[in-house]
């Protein structure tokens, strides 16, 4: 299991260096793949120290661009089904994973694990449409090595349901199923850190092995590193570089250490 | 005259002429298609006079009331952005180089303002205030290449010189401008919704200037993490003595609509209008019907004589990925207490509703057509 942040080194802020994640307890990135000279530097600073490295590829942003480095764990798009501006057809999604699994870096190199984007909409249907496209589309394409969910607004139980549904539809169509993996949550928390009303901890706790309850056996990422990154209101840490109090409680959850950030 | 006059006189004029609601016994109003009939998206009504309607492809135009149409040449532009709502020659488009602007009627076209890395790659949205038609507002964005990218630009002066106001690029979210609306009285004041949506959003703030642009202070929905359940800002009417409706929609994940009404500048909104169902069954609120259809609100239209009658078009979408397949329009004239339906609902899912200047005819833009619905004249109904 490996506890990630979604970063973005081209962000100010919002690139932490490997030491401050280790501090930290983190054990991996996630960020989108990108050529520029500030972005690849920073995934062979990651995986130089050791640390997970997941690239999204196949936005917009990314430009077409694969991670020289076969270690990149390569999740394909963004959210296909969001109903945001990257909303796409499940048959298109299969075509464009397909598309990605076949480029000749990837397709000849068995090492290069390749995830799905990032579920938001809970319509776990979606991905039982895209297996089954996938399959019948582009038989010669492996099926994914994991499926990553966006499990926002959930409590612990609802995220249990919800990777629940996504495991049995993988299963069903692979026979030994697919893992869960979340490559994006939040919960905003009380900021009275003495207040005993914590969500991160059991949040936490309900996605990762080794915990029983565990339901993402291989990763989890924070979403995100620097409040600046969205819209949302918070982070691990705000602009000026101090841990927000769900940077504080995450941090303790996983065992790290939140000393650097005062 | 100078233009600001005339603009205060158009809207004095408009201000004094009220829709008229059927007196008892009186045959009701019935939706009629005009020619137009294509997917519509969007409704323009410049107090000049014309009357402008945005299809996918075009932009088309009737001089009479929608019962026949013309296209209008956009020139080396693809997309109408807006029609100076003071004076119908002047239009603003966008094109694959930058905004341009005609103001002679759609003869001739001038960029105005090239995209480049300042002020982004495509447009998102542009205003023209109707107080001070050369107060022009535009919100941009990266595009394909920088989803995550958006700009906020002004112009003084009808768009001769711009002034970047924000620039920003967050992260794996795609940039989105649902509401971008000046005061209809008050120059300096003006309503923005933007935000850059994924999964992690359920909702985005309504956000008034009252210097311009300049300074922004949250006016609905200040904190959309904490109040998922409230939504998106979609469409927002009124501004006279301080009365406004407010069309949200509700995260697809969750569906539904509201409409909120505020008579009080915005200080207090109560919600009048609700619809809930649809979703999806790992969001659904408890208690709502995720196998309901979701329904949307795609078009608000409002009397300004009469801030008590208000019109909302609808979309209906069977399902969470499924295309909106209906919709209608609903009427209060209570000012929100009780609602009926205007007219047959059969007209389509609608993406905007439009008084005309007389307020003797409401039009819907849907994805049937323009449909026209008349009012009985005002000398006799008033």
């Amino acid at each position: 299991m490996t506890i990630g942040v979604n970063v973005d080194p081209n962000h100010p802020g919002a690139g932490p260096s490997a030491d401050i994640l280790k501090q930290s307890g983190f054990e991996g990135v996630r960020l989108t793949a990108k050529p520029d000279a500030i972005n690849v530097q920073y995934i062979t600073d990651m995986l130089a120290a050791g640390l997970t490295v997941v690239g999204v590829v196949g936005t917009g942003d990314n430009q077409d661009f694969v991670p020289p480095d076969p270690r990149v764990i390569l999740q394909i798009y963004n959210e296909p089904d969001a109903a945001t501006g990257t909303t796409i057809t499940a048959i298109e999604y299969a075509d464009l994973f397909a598309t990605w699994s076949n480029k000749p870096e990837i397709r000849d190199n068995s090492s290069v694990q390749r995830w799905t984007a990032g579920f938001a909409s809970g319509v776990y249907m979606y991905y039982l449409d895209f297996l089954e496209a996938l399959r019948s589309r582009h038989p010669e394409v492996p099926m994914p090595d994991a499926v990553a969910i966006h499990p926002y607004e959930q409590d612990p139980d609802g995220l249990r349901r919800m990777a629940e549904n996504y495991w049995l539809v993988g299963r069903a169509v692979t026979g030994a199923g697919i893992p869960v993996v979340a490559t994006e949550w939040f919960q905003s928390v009380n900021p009275d850190l003495t207040a005993a009303d914590d969500v991160i901890d059991p949040f936490q706790h309900a996605l990762n092995d080794p915990d029983p309850q565990g339901v993402c056996t291989v990763w989890s990422s924070f979403f995100a590193w620097h409040d600046d990154q969205s819209d949302l209101p918070g982070g691990i840490t705000n602009h000026a570089g101090v841990c927000l109090p769900e940077g504080i409680r995450l941090i303790a959850a996983i065992g790290g250490d939140s000393s650097w950030c005062g | 005259m100078p233009r600001v006059l005339l603009a205060l006189a158009v809207l004095l004029l408009i201000a004094t002429q009220s829709s008229a609601r059927p007196a008892n016994g009186e045959a009701a109003p019935e939706w009629e298609l005009t020619p137009l009939a294509e997917p519509v998206l969007r409704l323009f009504t410049p107090s000049s006079g014309a009357f402008f309607a945005q299809t996918a492809q075009a932009l088309m135009r009737s001089d009479d009331a929608g019962d026949s149409w013309q296209p209008v040449s956009l020139g080396p532009a693809e997309t109408i952005l807006e029609v100076d709502p003071t004076n119908h020659q002047v239009l603003y488009a966008a094109g694959p180089n930058g905004i341009y602007r005609t103001r002679d009627d759609a003869s001739t076209w001038s960029l105005i303002l090239p995209f480049s890395p300042d002020v982004g790659s495509i447009a998102l949205a542009l205003a023209v205030s109707p107080v001070d038609p050369n107060l022009v507002y535009l919100a941009t964005g990266g595009g394909v290449h920088h989803p995550a990218e958006s700009h906020f630009v002004r112009s003084r002066d009808g768009g001769a010189t711009w002034q970047v106001l924000e620039n920003r690029e967050l992260a794996l979210c795609t940039a989105s401008v649902t509401i971008l609306r000046p005061h209809p009285t008050s120059a300096q004041r003006v309503f923005r919704t933007a935000g850059c949506t994924a999964g992690r959003t359920f909702g985005t703030t309504l956000s008034q200037s009252t210097d311009a642009a300049d300074t922004w202070t949250p006016v609905f929905n200040p904190e959309p993490l904490a109040a998922p359940l409230l939504g998106y800002p979609a469409r927002l009417v009124g501004g006279q003595d301080g009365h406004f409706y407010l069309a949200v929609n509700r995260d697809r994940r969750l569906g539904g609509s509201s409409l909120f009404r505020t008579d009080d500048d915005g200080l207090t909104w109560t919600q009048v209008l609700a619809y809930r169902g649809g979703g999806t069954p790992a969001y659904t609120p408890a208690g709502e019907d995720p196998s309901a259809p979701n329904i949307w609100m795609g078009g608000l239209a409002y009397d300004p004589a009469n801030p008590d009658h208000v019109d909302v078009g609808r979309q209906s979408y069977p399902d969470y990925f499924a295309a909106a397949d209906g919709g209608g329009v609903s009427e209060s004239w209570d000012g929100g207490q009780t609602w009926s339906d205007l007219g047959r609902q059969d007209i389509g899912a609608v993406n905007d509703l439009a008084w005309g200047i007389d307020g003797r005819n409401l039009y819907a833009a849907t994805d049937q057509g323009v449909w026209r619905l008349r009012q009985a004249p005002l000398d006799e109904g008033d």
